[in-house]
């Protein structure tokens, strides 16, 4: 890197020092909203496919038991 | 104690202000200046300037984000201090890590020159933050900024170093040619 680079670099470096308050106070708790947003998503996309599982499984079970008599109607 | 408690003590002339700030922004101010120096006593050093800092201008001032307050005056101390301290000719360490991958935000050399203008930049940066994903923006705030380490920031993410690496090789991407696009020479 040539000491001019280098020297944009560092003013680059020093007027970042100047991000908005509202950015770094964001950056202070964001990791914690992340992970907990993240945490919400997993429980939510768990309960969201035992959800689906369960209603698939009760209408399966529902479908075969209204399927059996009429089956078993059009052998007589 | 929250903010405002420890303002109004400040305000009062309180030297208990002093050390409930300590006690609840040290350990962090510590850490934005020991990113900088890595050197525990001067960024220890760096941390006392900065709550005499505060002591000497609030009050008049009364600043919404106490937190980013402090950590400007810190990272600012932890600059100066670096740079009289002749770290930057020595190389190495995590604050030349962030010095080369900003380079990746300036246009190469040989362009037209023209005068810096710290306040301009800094307004470029804050308007180019807004328009950025929040992941993206917090991540090169801890980057660049407090000086985090890749590691640390990707741990307090729950995400892998390559992944981060890549959210913030596009953000400087972004930024560079943002600034190139609003007509910004540093």
């Amino acid at each position: 890197m040539s000491t001019d680079q280098r020297d944009k670099a560092k003013r680059l470096f020093a007027a970042l020092g100047g991000v908005d308050d509202s950015f770094l106070d964001e950056a202070e708790s964001a990791d914690i909203a992340s992970v907990r947003a993240a945490r919400k998503r997993v429980i939510g996309y768990s309960a969201l496919g035992v959800g689906v599982g369960a209603a698939a499984s009760i209408g399966i079970a529902v479908a075969v038991r209204l399927l059996r008599p009429k089956r078993a109607a059009a052998h007589t | 104690m929250d903010d405002h408690m420890i303002l109004d003590l400040f305000f009062e002339r309180q030297e208990s202000a002093i050390v409930e700030t300590r006690h609840k922004y040290g350990l962090r101010l510590q850490r934005t200046a020991m990113n900088i120096l890595h050197s525990h006593e001067d960024a220890e050093e760096c941390v006392s300037d900065t709550l005499f800092k505060a002591w000497e201008t609030i009050p008049p001032s009364r600043p919404v984000y106490f937190g980013a307050y402090l950590a400007k005056i810190t990272r600012n101390f932890s600059i100066n201090r670096w740079e009289a301290k002749g770290a930057a000719k020595r190389g190495g360490g995590e604050m030349d890590l962030l010095l080369d991958e900003l380079e990746a935000c300036i246009a190469a050399p040989g362009g037209p020159e023209e005068a810096y203008e710290a306040a301009l930049v800094t307004e470029a940066i804050n308007a180019f933050l807004s328009t950025i994903n929040q992941t993206a923006r917090v991540a090169f705030v801890l980057r660049y900024f407090h000086g985090e380490s890749i590691r640390a920031i990707s741990e307090r993410f729950r995400v892998s170093e390559s992944k981060l690496k890549s959210i913030l090789f596009r953000t400087r991407k972004k930024l560079g040619a943002y600034l190139e696009k609003e007509g910004i020479q540093l």
